[in-house]
């Protein structure tokens, strides 16, 4: 469990931008897009302290949300910045999957991974921030975000339920992956604390986390 | 709740244990006791508080009670005590645990009498889910204890249990007991979520979004020891409509490995939950106006029953288009009978009813009008045949309705057209809409019939009757009666005005002719009756006046229904207006010439071919048509065919008022008028006397009727125009729709007088259906007893509620929230004279603790931890 490869799962995430772009510009908590739910459900099954389950309704489902305001801070600005880098990835014809020919793709691709570290000291840290040694990755999460931007009402609709498909089918991976995998599970050692958790926003084409973190974030 | 009884319990009996091994291993087995109880416990609590919504508990302090175990925090209720204390107090050591059962449920015995549930397809078709209950209780061989349980739909089945012992490992003794727990951590987080994933959560969201006037089936649980064979109907992969989907699908989880079992929670569940609690009345409505919408509007004067009627009627509005332009051909070509029927009027029709004909002709309203009442009596008897056959479903109402009315139709058709003339100030606003339809087909049916009655004037007249009878008798020669009648009906009722127009316009020829039957007719159409009055009989004229003015906003309405509603309403309108500047000019023969171009124009084709086929009629003359109406049609035919040719004269000379009402009559008749006449004269002249008498009580009640009537009438005169003239149909179909529409107007008038006993049946039914839900009503006060009883059992548990509290001394408020994990920490210290407070205390604390701490710590430590944990819990409470 230690020291062997953290296993990897990944979510194939079809999202609507425009959803995101109203939590953008609103920056309401309550997140619209289909990833925070999906980031909740993640964190959902791996945060292992007393929770009091809350309940997201996004399109026609239902997903499970901790009642954690620094969680919730950090998963809409991950997701916030994932739609800001692929919004301005998509001027860039050499960055993922860019099908728009003006600039701005009408869908584009961008990833988020999602880490849950094991403190080999025993020290109480909140969420992603520690940047210590001492963490070891024992799990990531790895979603594979499709934006896609519907012109006409048809495609709205057929957008959304494709949202609501994947959203569903995600949900649905999670709670198979997290019901079959247990054994990778580092020892809880203690309930007033979570695992360390780190989100990436396009990890791959960022050297450092936390740098990209901060310009996602920001 | 129960677990912090059995902790301590188990606490207890460690500290009894003398020998200290024993006692560490007592505690162990007590602390996976506990966890293996809480596993069960708390599923249960996890999937019905999902589902539904508990009462809260509360502590000594009145603050809520939270459920911990398993680091789920949910809202404790006392509602599960009782239906787990078979599993809260399980020794899971010694015996293997029952299975532990959740069934989540919809009962249709908490619905209200007027409520339905259905639940929607793919296709968001509504499916009547009592009656697919019912049809499967059917098949059940115990029909007691199915009807008892067949109101229950289960929508998901959760089953936890511990697996078989021989499937676990040596090792998984060893397995410490904090690894339990915190498996059990997880799966109970996989648990919630796939709770909220399953259909059935998405319908108790749905509900509880729901405002709280509107009504809905709240879902219900009940927990079932799985050991047992439930004596309930399996209905939880019972289809409610037909899908290509599997009913039920299943979801298991991974087993948790446990000590004494692999842990394992799996549910079956419906994948179709989209159920709602509809009206009664307007699920049933709305089914029929999904199959029939064009008929509802027809019906909307009707009423429920005619909707529901109509729904019923889909195929029949069809069989209306198709026969609405056989319609129009036969109008047309009775309308050159008419033309004939003069002549045929005078010898042979007249013969049978020659009587009536020639009252009717001089003086004569009044013969036809008892005419008609004899058809009402028939359709009377009809409709009472159909209210019989009616009673039914309503899909079976129209169904049988209108083979009913084939048969019916024509002798009910003659009976309309005696409510007509009553109703038409009555029915005319009722069906003022409804009626616009019908008299805009009976119009252009009207229209045909003028034009018809001045191309041909009097023998065509006769001759188009006889053919029309001949024509639809050998189909269907009832039916055709019954069209004609509700023609005449319809004309009477409806058509007015504009059949007044048109009647004005060839009143100059039927004049003499119609005189007397159109003054039959003119007393139904009111208009007529102004112009026919000098034609008709005082009496009949006031009628026809009272006719006439209700005719009139008939015809308005008509008018602008027409022109809204169809090309062939518009059809009718040009041709009525055309009508109207015939009336105005007064030159009827111009107006009548211009109104047969017109007629011939929209109707040519239709009315040709129906010529022809009518023609054999024709050649075969009066005598044909007698022939052809066989019997009581022969004399209808007689008298139907002088009035066509006064009506052809009256109106030239009499204009609007005579005419409209004999044209209404006319055109109502033309394709099926002739039928009807045949049929009324034939009923009239063999059943005349009892038809009349019949039709002269029926009369006063038919005319509502009538106009509902007329649209099921419709629909089932198309059937049997169908039916009768095929061929016509045919050559009706391809000449205009439009006057077909007015045709099946016309016929669906005629109908009307069928459709009102179809009506009466359909109210039959309806009342049925009442029946059946008073009846359910009975049955809910069994389950209403039922759901007492579950509210009972909540009172219940709370009352008895806990070991715990009634050891405690239950005050609802037991001292502590030490129930709650946070309180409990500090009232562990607080109450340090509770010993076993101070336990359970710990032990609930313990539970989070459990996972981690269980194996490695021993009570008192864990107690301690639990403590600590509690008050850390509190803190991350706080961060939460």
């Amino acid at each position: 469990m230690e020291q062997r490869r953290p296993p990897e799962y990944t979510l194939e995430v079809f999202a609507d931008p425009t959803c995101v772009k109203d939590i953008i510009k609103g920056m309401s908590f309550v997140s619209t897009t289909s990833l925070s739910p999906i980031l909740h459900t993640i964190f959902f099954h791996r945060y292992f302290t007393p929770i009091s389950p809350l309940t997201r309704d996004l399109l026609d489902l239902t997903l499970p949300a901790i009642d954690d305001v620094d969680l919730e801070t950090l998963i809409d600005q991950r997701a916030t910045a994932l739609v800001r880098a692929i919004d301005t990835s998509s001027y860039v014809p050499s960055s993922h999957n860019r099908t728009g020919s003006y600039g701005r793709s009408q869908s584009g691709r961008g990833q988020l991974a999602v880490q849950f570290f094991e403190k080999t000291r025993r020290r109480k840290s909140y969420f992603g921030f520690g940047k210590q040694d001492e963490e070891v990755c024992w799990e990531t999460w790895i979603l594979d975000v499709t934006l896609a931007t519907p012109r006409t009402d048809s495609d709205v609709y057929k957008v959304r339920r494709a949202m609501e498909n994947s959203l569903r089918k995600c949900a649905l991976k999670v709670v198979n992956i997290v019901n079959r995998e247990k054994d990778h599970i580092p020892p809880i050692l203690t309930t007033d604390s979570n695992f360390p958790v780190q989100i990436l926003v396009n990890p791959k084409t960022q050297e450092g986390w936390g740098q990209r973190m901060g310009i996602g974030i920001f | 709740m129960s677990s912090n009884e059995n902790t301590a319990d188990d606490y207890g009996e460690g500290s009894e244990s003398s020998d200290e091994r024993n006692a560490a291993l007592a505690k162990e087995n007590n602390k996976l006791n506990q966890v293996i109880r809480q596993f069960h416990v708390k599923a249960a609590l996890t999937i019905t508080s999902l589902r539904i919504s508990h009462p809260p508990s509360f502590n000594n302090e009145g603050v809520r009670r939270y459920n911990k175990w398993f680091n789920v925090v949910i809202e404790e209720t006392d509602a599960l005590l009782d239906d787990l204390a078979e599993w809260r107090q399980a020794n899971v050591i010694e015996a293997r645990t029952p299975r532990l059962i959740v069934e989540i449920y919809l009962d249709l015995e908490d619905l209200a009498p007027n409520q339905t549930l259905v639940i929607l397809d793919q296709d968001d078709k509504k499916w009547d889910v009592r009656e697919a209950l019912n049809q499967s209780a059917e098949f059940n061989s115990r029909p007691a204890r199915l009807s008892e349980k067949s109101s229950q739909i289960v929508l998901e089945r959760w089953c936890i249990e511990v697996g078989d012992r021989v499937v676990t490992d040596p090792e998984t003794p060893q397995d410490p007991l904090p690894n339990v727990y915190k498996r059990g951590v997880v799966l109970f987080r996989s648990l919630y979520t796939q709770c909220l994933l399953l259909p059935a959560s998405k319908y108790y969201r749905n509900i509880a979004r729901l405002p709280a006037t509107i009504p809905c089936l709240r879902p219900k649980y009940r927990i079932l020891n799985g050991e047992f064979k439930s004596p309930r109907r399996d209905t939880l992969d019972l289809p409610l409509h037909p899908t290509q989907e599997p009913v039920t699908d299943s979801y298991r989880f991974s087993p948790s490995k446990s000590p004494v079992g692999p842990l394992c929670v799996s549910v079956e569940y419906r994948t179709n939950c989209d159920f709602r609690v509809d009206d009664a009345e307007s699920y049933l409505s709305s089914q029929f106006m999904g199959v029939e919408e064009p008929y509802f509007k027809p019906s909307l004067a009707a009423g429920a029953r005619a909707v529901e009627h109509i729904p019923g009627s889909l195929p029949i509005d069809r069989s209306h288009l198709a026969g609405e332009p056989d319609r129009s051909q036969a109008y047309g070509s009775l309308s050159t009978y008419h033309q004939v029927g003069p002549a045929t009027g005078t010898s042979p029709i007249s013969a049978l009813r020659a009587v009536r004909d020639i009252p009717s002709q001089s003086p004569q309203e009044s013969p036809p009008q008892k005419l008609p009442p004899n058809h009402r009596t028939a359709q009377g008897s009809k409709s009472s045949l159909r209210s019989n056959e009616g009673v039914p479903a309503y899909q079976r109402r129209p169904s049988v309705s209108f083979q009913p009315f084939k048969a019916g139709s024509l002798s009910s058709s003659p009976a309309p057209a005696s409510y007509v003339p009553p109703s038409p100030g009555s029915s005319a606003p009722r069906t003022s809409g409804l009626s616009a339809l019908q008299q805009a087909r009976n119009r252009n049916s009207l229209n045909a019939l003028p034009q018809t009655a001045l191309r041909t004037p009097s023998i065509p007249n006769e001759t188009a009757i006889v053919s029309s009878a001949s024509g639809s008798p050998k189909p269907a020669p009832i039916s055709r009666f019954s069209s004609s009648f509700g023609n005449r009906r319809s004309r009477f009722s409806s058509g007015g005005t504009s059949k007044t127009e048109e009647d004005n316009t060839s009143s100059g020829k039927a004049s003499l002719n119609s005189s007397a039957q159109r003054g039959s007719g003119t007393l139904n159409e009111g208009e007529g009756a102004s112009s026919g009055s000098v034609h008709t009989d005082e009496g009949d004229i006031s009628d026809f006046l009272k006719q006439l003015e209700s005719n009139k906003e008939l015809k308005s309405f008509s008018h602008s229904d027409v022109a809204s509603r169809d090309a062939a309403t518009r059809r009718t309108n040009a041709q009525l207006s055309k009508f109207r500047s015939i009336k105005d000019s007064n030159a009827t023969t111009a107006l009548s010439d211009s109104l047969y171009s017109s007629l011939i124009l929209h109707r040519s084709s239709s009315s040709s071919s129906r010529q022809l086929s009518s023609v054999p009629a024709m050649i075969a003359g009066t005598s044909v048509s007698t022939s052809s109406s066989p019997g009581k049609p022969i004399s209808p035919h007689t008298p139907h065919t002088p009035a066509i040719p006064s009506r052809l004269s009256a109106h030239s000379v009499l204009a609007d008022d005579t005419e409209p009402t004999r044209s209404r009559s006319r055109s109502r008749r033309i394709i099926p008028p002739h039928p009807e006449e045949q049929l009324s004269r034939p009923g009239s002249s063999s059943d005349a006397t009892t038809r009349e008498g019949t039709t002269a009580i029926p009369i006063p009640t038919s005319p509502h009727p009538w106009q509902i009537n007329r649209r099921s009438s419709s629909v089932s005169q198309q059937h049997r125009v169908l039916e009768e003239e095929l061929d016509s149909f045919g050559m009706r179909s391809a000449s205009l729709p439009n006057d077909e529409r007015p045709d099946l107007s016309l016929s669906e008038l005629l109908h009307l007088h069928e459709p009102i006993t179809t009506a009466a049946g359909a109210a039959v039914q309806p009342g049925d259906g009442t029946v059946e839900i008073e009846s359910s009503d009975r049955s809910r006060p069994e389950s209403r007893g039922s759901r007492p009883t579950s509210a009972v059992g909540f009172g219940a548990p709370g009352g008895a509620s806990l070991p715990l509290r009634s050891r405690l001394g239950r005050p609802p408020y037991v001292r502590r929230g030490s129930s709650s994990a946070q309180g409990s920490s500090r009232e562990l210290g607080v109450a340090g004279g509770r010993s076993r407070w101070s336990f359970r205390a710990a032990t609930t604390d313990d539970d989070e603790p459990l996972l981690f701490t269980m194996s490695e710590l021993e009570n008192q430590q864990g107690s301690r931890r639990s403590i600590e944990e509690g008050r850390r819990a509190r803190g991350s409470s706080g961060w939460r």
